[in-house]
């Protein structure tokens, strides 16, 4: 497979080799851009051709779950069907059959392949701290601990330590919130 | 060290309205870069072993804010020049705080440094690192990428990368025709296919 030769990131003309790895500055020939460019050993690289798997000599033989004429390979760590190597999904040491990866993704199982999150605890916290606004906490402090305990184990931001910090917060706030309203209305109702 | 990411840049904003904001961390083999939308993250991996190229452009926004402000802070200064000249000290002094609010960007701008488009590129894609703006960012990033594609890719002599470039990215070598091709009555042959040329008569003898 041929590479795209690098190019100027402004009019994507493609640069010759007096740009690679020179440690400064230089004109792009086309639009005079000042670019610099770093090149790895990566470009290099052979891609190499995946196994499409290896026929089924013998009946007496383990066959792949999806591929009944090619030879099994390995065992998916997750189903235990046994894959060729055309179905080998090789992860984090581990091999996963197509579904069990498709599964493991959407229930977030496997952090190295998420590439979604929801901050609930930075949401619950605040809708905490919404509550003093005017009188919204009346309908925030409940819906703080609503998601703060729903939440309590989902897990926030992947660049963050796990921490329930604001979790804790959200829910001690809404409840001093929901006591201070309670007192007010007790305190209405009295007088 | 946050969870094993380390910030490189930060708090760039992308889209339309400007809502989305734009990330970049380093981890143990790969960098991450973090696309924050309200109360939602989105993650794109770029492993160290997979980085093909790093381009950094110079661009002119820096130029292009300090004239904005460094305008906007001067004008004010002359307003506020004429208000004292003129004895009206309190506009004067009203427009010499304006001056000072568009002053401090203006400065703040031009010690950050010269802004730049970086963008790193594996074998199936080219992604522009919207939270790199500045040329001391881009350089830090670079040092980042270099230092973990020397562990997983390994290191490469100058000289051999250009060799290897100018090899992979020389054009194809010119192949003489084939057989088929020389027999095939379709090829054109200048020397086969020339009309034959009438003999030339020797001129009469007398």
């Amino acid at each position: 497979m041929i590479k795209a030769p690098p190019a100027c990131t402004k009019c994507w003309t493609p640069l010759s080799a007096e740009f690679l790895n020179i440690e400064e500055f230089r004109a792009c020939p086309s639009c005079s851009a000042m670019v610099r460019l770093d090149i790895f050993p990566a470009y290099f690289r052979e891609i190499t051709k995946g196994s499409a798997g290896e026929a089924l000599l013998a009946d007496t033989e383990a066959s792949c779950f999806y591929h009944p004429q090619k030879r099994a390979a390995v065992v998916c760590g997750e189903c235990g069907r046994f894959l060729c190597s055309l179905c080998d999904l090789e992860l984090d040491g581990k091999h996963f059959c197509a579904s069990c990866l498709e599964t493991a993704k959407e229930k977030n199982k496997i952090e190295s392949i998420q590439n979604k999150r929801q901050l609930n605890d930075v949401l619950a916290f605040h809708l905490a701290l919404l509550g003093f606004i005017f009188y919204l906490s009346i309908a925030t402090a409940p819906l703080a601990i609503f998601f703060a305990i729903k939440h309590w184990n989902t897990p926030s931001s992947i660049v963050r330590n796990p921490s329930r910090l604001r979790l804790t917060a959200a829910i001690v706030i809404a409840s001093l919130q929901i006591l201070a309203w309670i007192a007010l209305i007790g305190y209405a109702v009295t007088r | 060290m946050a969870n094993g990411y380390k910030k490189i840049s930060g708090g760039a904003k992308a889209g339309r309205l400007a809502v989305t904001t734009m990330s970049l961390w380093q981890g143990p083999d790969h960098l991450l870069q973090i696309e924050r939308d309200g109360y939602g993250e989105n993650y794109r991996r770029f492993f160290y072993a997979d980085i093909e190229i790093f381009t950094v452009r110079l661009d002119n926004r820096r130029r292009n804010i300090a004239f904005i402000l460094g305008g906007l802070a001067a004008v004010m200064l002359a307003i506020a020049f004429i208000g004292f000249a003129g004895s009206s000290s309190g506009g004067g002094a009203v427009f010499l705080t304006f001056a000072g609010i568009f002053l401090m960007p203006f400065i703040y701008n031009m010690v950050r440094g010269p802004t730049c488009v970086a963008h790193i590129a594996t074998a199936v894609q080219r992604e522009q690192l919207r939270s790199v703006g500045r040329l001391k960012q881009a350089m830090r990033l670079l040092q980042v990428i270099r230092d973990g594609a020397n562990q997983a890719q390994g290191t490469l002599a100058p000289d051999m990368v250009r060799v290897k470039f100018e090899l992979q990215n020389a054009p194809p070598p010119l192949r003489p025709p084939s057989f088929a091709e020389q027999e095939s009555p379709i090829v054109f042959n200048p020397v086969a296919q020339a009309p034959a040329e009438p003999p030339v008569e020797p001129p009469p003898t007398q």
